[in-house]
C-alpha cells in the first residue's frame, strides 16, 4: 500500500477544500457577472493546441515556460497553453471572422506554465479574463477595459486597491531612438524596469559622447515616473522621440476618461513599467490590493497579435489570477475585523 | 523609539485603526540585515532624520517601532530580506548583491547605498594558482554559500562544474580536499591568506542596495519615493 508521503502532487499544483473552493467560486460568479453585463460573451478554449499554432501568439518569455508533449495519434507536438490570449486571437481571427467589430469576450480558464520547482511558484494558475477586440486602438477602448477591471474588483468587495497604469511605448521610444548598440539598450531597459538609478545613472554616464547631456538627464528621470497624474506632466516634459510623445498623449486621454467617471482614487502611473507580454504594445496595467505583496491581475494592449493570426485588428484585455485574488479577499476580512 | 512586545502585527501595509487617512501615514516596514552592514544601515537612516538605533541595542529583539516616523524595522538574516520584501512582509529592505543575484526575486532596487563593500571571487590554494591557468579549466569542483552565482558565472564560460553548497567556513573545503576551489565574499582578503588560498578571478563587487516591494511601490508611493530621494542625497 502507499504511505501517506507517497501520495503526493507534482510541484507547482494543489487541491482546493471547501473553503478555498467556495471563495474561488464566489470569485468567479461576481468577475463573469460583471463582464457580462457589459456585453462580454462567455468563450471557452481547448486545454491543449499544436504548438507550432500556439506559438504564433506566444513570445519568447513564454516559449520556454510550455510543457509539451507528442501526440500519439499525429506525432505532432502538443502543448498545453501557458497563456489564453493568444488563445482567444486564435479563436476571434479563425472563428469568429464574421461577427461585428468591436468583439468582446471573457473566459474563466487554467493555464500552465514551467517554473523551477523551488520557486514554489503555482505552475498551475487559474484566471478570470476579458478581452476587447476593435478594429483600431482607441483610449476610449483602453478606459473601457480599465473600468472593467475596476468594476470587477469592486465587485469582490475590495475597496483598497490600485490600478497602476503604464505604457510601454514610453520607455520603448525613449530608449530605442538612443544612437546605442541593441545590448547598451537592453542594460539600460532592464536598469530602468529594476527601478535601478544607480545603475542606470552609472551606466548612463558612462555612454559619453554617444549620448547628449539633455538626454542623459532625461533618460536618468524615467525611473522616477510613478505616482498619480502628475506623472504624466513630468513624462511629458521630458519625452523627446514621437513613439515616447504619441505614448505619453494616449495615456493622457485614457486618464481623462477615468477621472470623470470618479476612478481618482483606484489609479497610480508608472511610466517606467515595462512588464507584461512580450506581445503588448500600449498600455499596461496591474492591479494591486492592500496587504497581497503581488499583483492579483494584469493586462494590457496587444495590437499585433491578431494579425500573426491572419485577422489585423487591435486589442486590449486583462486577466485575474484567482490565487492571488483569494488572498486579497481574506486580507480584507481580517481588517474589518 | 518603543520597542514591540508579545504584541501581534498586522502584515506590512495594514492600516492601523480606521478612518481614511492619507497614505502618507501609512506605516512602512523596513527589513534589515543583520550582522556587518546592519550599524551602516542604521547610520544611513539616521542622516535623513529617522532614528532606528534601537535594533543595534537589542540584538534578541526582532521588530522596533519608531512612532514618530511610523515606520517599523526587523532584522532578520541577511538572506532573508529579499523573501519579505518580495512577498511583501516588508515593504522595503536593505540587500546585498550577492543575496539579489543569487536569489533573482522579483522586487524593485531603486538604489545602490554603497555601504557593505567586499568582492565576490573564484580562489584556490596557493600551490594550485602558481601553475594553475583560468583559461584551461574544464570541469571543476567549487564550494560555495552562493551555488546559483557559481554556476552561471562558469557556464557562462563554458567550464562545467561540480558545487559543494556549504553554509560557512568555505575556506575549509580546499584544505580539507573537499573541492579545489571556493567562490566566496572577501572584504580584505585576510581570511584567504591564512588559509593558504589566492584569488583567481574577481567575479564581482558587492555592495548594499536598497529594494522594494512592487506592490508598495504602487500603493504607497509617496512614502518609498520620500525615503529613496531622502538617502539619494546623502550617499
Amino acid at each position: 500500500m502507499l504511505s501517506q508521503t507517497n501520495i503526493s502532487l507534482p510541484p507547482g499544483v494543489k487541491d482546493s477544500l471547501p473553503d478555498e473552493a467556495n471563495k474561488i467560486e464566489q470569485i468567479e460568479y461576481s468577475i463573469l457577472s460583471v463582464l457580462e453585463r457589459q456585453g462580454y460573451a462567455r468563450v471557452i478554449t481547448p486545454f491543449i493546441e499544436y504548438l507550432d499554432v500556439l506559438s504564433i501568439g506566444l513570445g519568447n518569455d513564454l516559449k520556454e515556460k510550455v510543457f509539451k508533449f507528442i501526440d500519439p495519434a499525429s506525432g505532432r507536438v502538443v502543448a498545453i497553453r501557458p497563456d489564453i490570449t493568444p488563445q482567444i486571437a486564435r479563436l476571434i481571427a479563425t472563428r469568429m471572422r464574421d461577427y461585428k467589430l468591436p468583439i468582446r469576450v471573457c473566459y474563466n480558464e487554467k493555464i500552465f506554465r514551467y517554473q523551477e520547482p523551488r520557486s514554489g511558484r503555482p505552475r498551475e494558475v487559474q484566471q478570470i479574463g476579458a478581452e476587447l477586440i476593435t478594429k483600431e486602438p482607441s483610449p476610449e477602448a483602453d478606459a473601457e477595459i480599465i473600468t472593467m477591471a475596476i468594476n470587477s474588483l469592486k465587485s469582490l468587495g475590495l475597496k483598497d486597491f490600485k490600478i497602476d497604469i503604464g505604457e510601454v511605448g514610453f520607455v520603448r521610444g525613449m530608449v530605442d531612438s538612443l544612437s546605442v548598440s541593441d545590448k547598451e539598450k537592453t542594460a539600460i531597459k532592464d536598469a530602468i524596469a529594476l527601478k535601478d538609478s544607480t545603475a542606470l545613472e552609472a551606466f548612463v554616464n558612462s555612454m559619453g559622447k554617444k549620448i547628449s547631456d539633455k538626454t542623459k538627464r532625461e533618460i536618468k528621470l524615467i525611473p522616477s515616473l510613478f505616482g498619480d497624474e502628475e506623472v504624466v506632466e513630468r513624462a511629458q516634459s521630458i519625452a523627446f522621440n514621437k513613439q515616447a510623445k504619441t505614448a505619453v498623449a494616449n495615456l493622457s486621454k485614457v486618464l481623462k476618461i477615468l477621472m470623470k467617471k470618479g476612478f481618482k482614487k483606484f489609479i497610480t502611473l508608472d511610466l517606467a513599467e515595462m512588464r507584461g507580454f512580450d506581445y503588448y504594445t500600449g498600455i499596461i496595467f496591474e492591479g494591486f490590493a492592500r496587504g497581497v505583496g503581488k499583483a492579483i491581475m494584469a493586462g494590457g494592449r496587444y495590437d499585433n497579435l491578431m494579425k500573426k493570426y491572419g485577422y489585423p485588428c487591435a486589442a486590449v484585455g486583462f486577466a485575474f489570477d484567482v490565487e492571488n485574488t483569494v488572498t486579497a479577499m481574506g486580507v480584507t476580512k481580517i481588517e474589518n475585523v | 523609539m518603543k520597542k514591540v512586545r508579545s504584541q501581534k502585527l498586522a502584515p506590512a501595509g495594514f492600516k492601523r485603526g480606521s478612518g481614511a487617512r492619507s497614505q502618507k501615514y501609512n506605516y512602512l516596514t523596513i527589513a534589515l540585515p543583520k550582522g556587518r552592514i546592519l550599524n551602516e544601515a542604521v547610520a544611513l537612516f539616521k542622516k535623513i532624520g529617522i532614528d532606528c538605533s534601537d535594533v543595534i541595542e537589542d540584538s534578541r529583539k526582532l521588530i522596533f517601532e519608531n512612532k514618530k516616523d511610523r515606520i517599523r524595522f526587523m532584522v532578520i538574516r541577511s538572506q532573508d530580506v529579499p523573501t519579505y520584501v518580495e512577498y511583501g512582509a516588508a515593504d522595503v529592505g536593505i540587500a546585498g548583491k550577492d543575496v539579489l543575484l543569487e536569489q533573482e526575486r522579483d522586487i524593485y532596487e531603486p538604489l545602490d547605498l554603497g555601504i557593505g563593500f567586499c568582492r565576490m571571487v573564484v580562489a584556490e590554494p596557493k600551490e594550485l594558482g602558481t601553475k594553475d591557468n583560468p583559461r584551461h579549466w574544464t570541469h571543476i569542483r567549487v564550494a560555495t554559500k552562493y551555488p546559483n552565482i557559481t554556476l552561471k558565472h562558469f557556464m557562462n564560460k563554458g567550464i562545467q562544474v561540480e558545487i559543494i553548497k556549504l553554509y560557512g567556513s568555505i575556506e575549509l573545503a580546499p584544505i580539507l580536499g573537499l573541492s579545489e576551489r571556493i567562490v566566496d565574499l572577501v572584504a580584505t582578503g585576510e581570511t584567504l591568506r591564512r588559509n593558504g588560498l589566492v584569488e583567481v578571478e574577481e567575479i564581482m563587487k558587492v555592495t548594499s542596495k536598497l529594494i522594494c516591494n512592487r506592490a508598495s511601490l504602487k500603493t504607497k508611493p509617496e512614502r518609498i519615493r520620500e525615503l529613496v530621494d531622502g538617502l539619494k542625497q546623502k550617499i
